[in-house]
């Protein structure tokens, strides 16, 4: 087991506060819980009006490009890992592999968005908008608030990566780290109910 | 100070994200080959869903570290992964 040393910290492995530990500030875990919530009620939403009219959701579901879905999905997860071993990383002091894994996180979620504006342009070219049918107006709503999310979870990382260019973190950037970790991850999970739901379940 | 990287923390990082990978190569697949009609439809669309939530229940739990959080944190994302994977299948059902 490591030992969570960040530069001020004042409170040991072997201390029984740290028997239990939230990741991150309290505060961030008060916005996943409204933030899933409020998912929760868009994708009853979402499958309640699939009820009304299936066929319509089932053919323009047929339309988009399964594998854009499936890859967008792996670069969301190959990114959370490396923001796993990063914060691993700041933890076991090897500051240079905490680094390496914070400068990669990143480039995979801007990778996920550059993937996320070609299959939108595509959209455009042939006239699809969020006006073509409820499905669309879904499709368009859902990601667009998914990449909303996608961009404050890059600037986290981007603000991550600056903590630990110099010299390791301080206990309170160490707190920092975990909020914007906790924060990405929420990013990857949106996207995991996402993909089957836009993409796959007709 | 330096202190010896958490092999344990790595290895469970990787192995998870192993799982996840696998699982979304599963649901890319039977995607694919999901139907409109016919017996399987449900079966298939449930079984994705269910993967999705325990995808997410696995995220939660090993890369939001939630296996070392507080209890009722960690019972609090479960339970939310529980209830939305009921109600978005029964309301899936109900198509």
């Amino acid at each position: 087991m490591t030992t969570i040393m960040p530069k001020g910290s004042a409170v040991s492995a072997s201390s029984p506060a740290r028997r239990f530990h939230i990741p991150g500030e309290g505060a961030i875990w008060a916005f996943i819980f409204c933030d899933l919530l409020t998912f929760s009620v868009i994708f009853g939403s979402y499958l309640f009006d699939m009820e009304r009219d299936h066929r319509a959701f089932a053919v323009s579901q047929t339309e988009l490009n399964l594998a854009f879905g499936a890859v967008n999905t792996l670069l969301l997860l190959t990114g959370s890992l490396c923001v796993v071993l990063g914060v691993a990383a700041i933890k076991a002091n090897q500051l240079a592999r905490a680094r390496s894994m914070l400068t990669l996180a990143p480039l995979f979620a801007i990778a996920f968005g550059v993937n996320k504006v070609i299959e939108y342009s595509d959209k455009v070219r042939h006239d699809i908008t969020p006006w073509t049918n409820d499905f669309y107006n879904y499709y368009y709503m859902l990601t667009g608030f998914h990449a909303f999310h996608l961009l404050i979870g890059i600037a986290f990382l981007f603000r991550m990566r600056r903590m630990v260019s110099h010299d390791r973190p301080t206990a309170k950037q160490f707190a920092f780290i975990e909020t914007g970790a906790s924060f990405w991850h929420l990013v990857d999970l949106l996207w995991i109910a996402l993909f089957p739901m836009l993409y796959i379940i007709h | 100070m330096t202190t010896l990287l958490d092999t344990n923390t790595t290895r469970v990082a990787y192995v998870t994200w192993a799982a996840l990978v696998a699982a979304t190569v599963v649901s890319w697949v039977l995607g694919a080959d999901h139907g409109l009609d016919g017996d399987r439809r449900d079966l298939i669309a449930g079984s994705i869903l269910a993967l999705a939530f325990i995808k997410i229940d696995l995220v939660g739990r090993y890369f939001m570290e939630l296996h070392g959080a507080p209890p009722l944190l960690r019972r609090a994302f479960s339970g939310w992964a529980i209830a939305t994977f009921a109600l978005c299948f029964s309301l899936y059902l109900a198509t």
